[in-house]
């Protein structure tokens, strides 16, 4: 049996009271509170993140510091703890945007479009989400590693250049990440295009040995890797060596890479809002 | 009585298919209008076009008096939507996807916090506050989903197949809250697949297939069109299949089934002259029932001479 339902009686006034629409840093923030609230639930992108980098450190001090002290007579953890610390920004580029990718067509996107909200925050918020994790994970290892002997000798100033040095690093790679995301068609593609670039470059760059171990043919490539270039501006704020030429060649990196990534980004980003 | 949602010869083509096919369709405040269809019909094409996330190859469509098009901000202030598969953050807790939507809806921290405890009371999801949503079962889900989508109050709400896959009790939930938005005063367009459903809850159905609109009235207005009178047959156990077909077969629009008949008439009196038929024959009636045409054999009505045509 079928109840016919009474219809409109007297139908009240239209709830319109509603609220302003929230502004486009409002929303940013909202947004990169939810990124960072994510990152920190997620036991996989804390083992990624953190876990591992530290586990390596561990490890390759355990394993090398005493060759490394007796033939470089260098702290071998003076040049380790910077790269880890890099590692932690640069390795969290594949897990980012993969998750990135699967927000972006999930129902949560969607439902972000129909609402009246500048979409722009989207993107604005990941970012700084992204920023705010780089910059705690950096504070933290950088903590840790002090415990196992790294240590600042150069005063305040230069631990706020060490520090720049990696903001600088981690909006390279977030705005990687970014860009990665919005223009892969399947997750496939950013395993493959991300995973093997980020271990090599980490892999052949002076970070883990010093530029003279590499052969002499492939030094070039070694010394403008902006892993080396990083790890040794970091190197160099922290304890000693150079400064000018890897702090400019990060510098120029960061800018170079972001620009790229922004142009791409926006249009597919464009494209993805407005869709259909 | 206003126009809160009124949509004139709305077209929209994926390529060489048409999806939308000048769908013209109007739903006045504080109505719950139903767009029943089968699978791949155009109603979610309907539904993402009405809430700005499709733009539409041709005709209007007015919300409120704002047209998705030129004005989707206006259009998205004044929506409330839940589309057909969850939209929620899997990784953090019904009460924080509550926080988040309602404070990018534009509520202050406070009041989205105080807003959030409301709905989880009124969902009945207090229970399961803190749980990560990916842990809860698919009825929690979807009324969270709705909980969300009514975090902030708007004069239009649009669902798309709200209840598919629900248990009987987060269904009865989600329908009572739908009514009693409409006696607010909200517009309410849902989507279904479900007949009952839109029998129970819509003061009006719009079927469509194939993205054209096949038929537009209330349920008793429906049911009038079609077939008027359904008288239903059941003869005695052991009735030959074949001799019911026989028997009655020909007379119009009948469907026999088994030890079963159904057949469409005009007039109560009709019914005589089913019984003639059976007079002459071995079958005997066990049961005999007149009744109006189920929304199901409307449904059907409607929407299989179209599949004929296009098989032909």
């Amino acid at each position: 049996m079928t109840v016919q339902s009474p219809g409109p009686v007297a139908p009240t006034v239209p709830p319109s009271s509603s609220p302003d629409p929230i502004s486009l840093t409002g929303a940013s923030v909202v947004i990169a509170g939810r990124v960072i609230r994510q990152f920190v639930r997620n036991r996989m992108m804390l083992i990624v993140t953190i876990a591992f980098p530290l586990l390596q450190l561990f490890m390759l001090l355990a394993a090398f510091s005493v060759l490394v002290r007796d033939t470089q007579d260098v702290d071998y953890v003076r040049r380790l703890a910077p790269l880890i610390v890099l590692t932690t920004a640069f390795s969290s580029i594949l897990t980012t945007a993969i998750a990135l990718w699967s927000d972006i067509r999930s129902g949560v996107f969607n439902r972000l479009r129909a609402m009246p909200l500048d979409m722009r925050a989207y993107v604005f918020g990941r970012i700084g989400g992204d920023f705010v994790r780089i910059m705690g994970v950096a504070v933290l290892v950088t903590l840790v590693a002090h415990a196992v002997g790294f240590r600042f000798s150069r005063g305040p100033l230069m631990v706020l250049g060490f520090f720049g040095v990696v903001a600088l690093f981690g909006m390279m790679c977030s705005a990687l990440a970014v860009a990665v995301a919005l223009v892969a068609q399947h997750p496939g593609i950013i395993v493959r295009y991300v995973q093997m670039p980020t271990l090599v470059l980490t892999l052949m760059s002076s970070g883990y040995v010093p530029l003279e171990a590499f052969p002499q043919w492939i030094r070039p490539v070694v010394s403008v890797n902006p892993v080396s270039l990083a790890a040794e501006a970091l190197a160099g704020l922290s304890h000693q060596g150079a400064l000018t030429v890897p702090v400019l060649g990060t510098v120029a990196w960061t800018l170079g890479v972001t620009a790229v990534c922004t142009v791409v980004a926006t249009r597919r980003f464009a494209m993805l809002v407005k869709r259909g | 009585m206003t126009e809160a949602i009124s949509l004139s010869d709305l077209t929209k083509r994926f390529g060489e298919q048409t999806a939308l096919d000048r769908v013209s369709l109007r739903i006045p405040t504080g109505t719950v209008v139903g767009l029943l269809g089968p699978n791949g019909a155009g109603k979610t094409t309907l539904i993402n076009c009405l809430t700005t996330l499709l733009r539409p190859d041709g005709g209007t469509i007015r919300v409120l008096g704002h047209d998705p098009v030129t004005d989707p901000s206006q259009v998205r202030a004044n929506i409330a939507v839940t589309g057909q598969f969850a939209a929620l953050d899997e990784q953090i807790s019904p009460r924080e996807n509550l926080v988040f939507f309602g404070r990018l809806l534009g509520l202050g921290r406070g009041e989205a916090q105080q807003r959030a405890g409301e709905m989880l009371e009124r969902f009945e999801l207090g229970e399961a506050a803190y749980t990560p949503v990916g842990y809860l079962s698919g009825g929690m889900r979807r009324r969270l989903d709705l909980a969300v989508s009514l975090v902030v109050p708007r004069p239009v709400l649009v669902l798309d197949e709200p209840t598919t896959g629900l248990d009987p009790r987060s269904r009865k939930l989600l329908w009572d809250m739908v009514r009693a938005e409409a006696r607010r005063g909200v517009a309410v367009l849902l989507t279904t697949q479900y007949l009952e459903e839109a029998d129970q809850l819509a003061d009006r159905i719009v079927v469509i297939d194939k993205g054209r609109v096949l038929a537009d009235g209330s349920s008793d207005e429906l049911k009038r069109d079609v077939g008027g009178i359904m008288c239903r047959l059941t003869m005695t156990s052991g009735a030959d299949a074949e001799e019911v077909r026989r028997a009655l077969g020909d007379l119009p629009g009948v469907t026999t089934e088994g030890d079963k008949a159904a057949v469409p008439m005009s007039r109560p009196e009709d019914v005589a002259a089913v019984l003639g038929r059976l007079a002459g024959t071995g079958l005997r009636i066990a049961d005999i029932e007149v009744t109006k045409p189920t929304l199901d054999e409307v449904f059907f009505a409607l929407t299989e001479p179209m599949e004929k045509e296009a098989t032909r």
